[in-house]
């Protein structure tokens, strides 16, 4: 079958976009509020880089095999297909939570009578096409929603530069290092940790392009982004209304009022959520297709695409009822639905694969 | 009852426009995850109070 490719621009965008939703979607408000939250932005883009150079480094010392095919080849055939069966699990719950959000966040903003089966049914049908009409047709869709979501950021960003009051977020490093940890690990694990979905995506590279640069720099312009959405909302609204928002970039990006003619900006912002959710939940559709595909031993995986996209509507209706209980599941699982499969078992399987393919190559020499 | 109807149009749309894969020896499988997606989709349409996994769960 003919491998579909992704360009290392396509890449970038994927990342950007997926990394985005952070910038529009954050979850701080569960936290105590302190001016210093912002600078967690800071901290977990540092905690991520070794995770993405450990998702580079499996997918380079196996050029040309995806994560799956990885599994088998580090961990064996049975620890190999059980930790896939593990990752599906994640993959199914993370495509739920992403989708749950969105309806929750439209429910609570704008559409409050709309009923969510239909947000999550349309949310779910573009899933289910890009899945369906493969990797290529995905790239080219975050070529063109990557645009957006920067502009969109910046715009919000920048418009709301005259709402800013610096007094909101000085004097700077008041808190202790411990709320500056927690406030970090809280953008880690969302969105950052997530990334680890990304590589049932990133083998569509062409072995010979540089992930490195396509990764790093998708990393780079979204974490550039989520600090500047955040100290953006630290600055325009303070940190004792941000502790009482779900939503405090929409609320932030509400307040932009640039003469009679911009007004309503906040769009911009919602505009972002839906660009952003629908890739994170497409990528983990991908993963679920390819993983099942792979399990199954199915050549094809785009035949999994409706069956997955209805088990994933179920479940994200099956997930909330309200934003409460979606941010509240969040904060339950912050630890224990992050650290093991996005961390530790990563961190493993990148061990126990670089000593491998070092053996080997000793082996080669000799 | 909207939800019923709509969901059922559209499983069914769509296991129409996918008969192609069912040719190719994929059709068990495929009927069994897609009807076990309905079924649960039923159970959603006509509970609309049913509490959610979250609550379920953190409770």
């Amino acid at each position: 079958m003919h491998k579909e490719r992704l360009t290392p621009f396509q890449i970038l965008a994927i990342t950007v976009v997926f990394l985005g939703a952070g910038s529009y979607l954050m979850t701080s408000s569960a936290l105590p509020p302190h001016q210093d939250g912002w600078l967690g932005s800071v901290v977990g883009g540092l905690l991520a880089i070794p995770m993405f150079f450990i998702y580079f480094r499996l997918l380079h010392v196996y050029p040309g095999k995806d994560i799956f095919q990885i599994l088998t080849i580090v961990c064996g055939r049975i620890v190999g297909k059980l930790l896939i069966f593990l990752y599906l699990l994640f993959a199914f719950l993370f495509a739920a939570t992403a989708l749950g959000y969105f309806i929750q966040f439209v429910n609570t903003v704008s559409l409050a009578h709309t009923p969510k089966y239909l947000l999550a049914a349309l949310s779910v049908i573009t899933c289910m096409a890009l899945c369906q009409k493969g990797l290529s047709a995905f790239g080219r869709y975050s070529e063109f929603v990557f645009g957006a979501v920067v502009i969109f950021a910046l715009a919000a960003v920048t418009l709301s530069l005259p709402q800013a009051e610096l007094y909101h977020v000085k004097p700077l490093f008041s808190g202790d290092w411990q709320r500056l940890w927690q406030q970090g690990y809280a953008f880690f694990s969302n969105p950052f940790a997530g990334a680890f979905l990304l590589t049932g995506v990133l083998d569509a590279l062409h072995p010979k392009e540089k992930l490195q640069s396509s990764l790093g720099w998708g990393l780079i312009i979204a974490w550039a982004l989520l600090i500047a959405t955040e100290f953006r909302n630290y600055s325009v609204l303070g940190n004792e209304v941000m502790a009482g928002l779900f939503y405090p970039s929409y609320s932030a990006a509400g307040l932009i009022k640039v003469g009679e003619f911009f007004q309503r900006i906040e769009v911009l912002s919602a505009l972002g959520i839906l660009f952003s959710q629908i890739t994170r939940a497409a990528v983990a559709v991908f993963f679920i297709c390819r993983g099942l595909a792979n399990l199954c031993r199915l050549d094809d995986y785009h035949k999994l695409a409706v069956p997955v996209g209805f088990w994933v509507f179920n479940l994200s209706l099956l997930l909330f009822t309200s934003s409460v209980e979606a941010f509240s599941w969040f904060d339950n699982f912050r630890y224990s639905l992050v650290l093991p499969p996005l961390v530790i078992l990563p961190l493993l399987i990148w061990l126990i694969g670089e000593i491998r393919f070092r053996r080997k190559k000793l082996e080669g020499k000799s | 009852m909207s939800m019923f109807i709509v969901m059922s149009l559209l499983y069914a749309f769509f296991v129409w426009r996918d008969r192609g894969f069912l040719r190719d020896g994929f059709a068990l499988p495929y009927l069994t995850f897609v009807s076990f997606a309905f079924l649960l989709t039923l159970v959603l349409a006509f509970n609309p109070q049913m509490p959610s996994l979250a609550e379920l769960i953190i409770r």
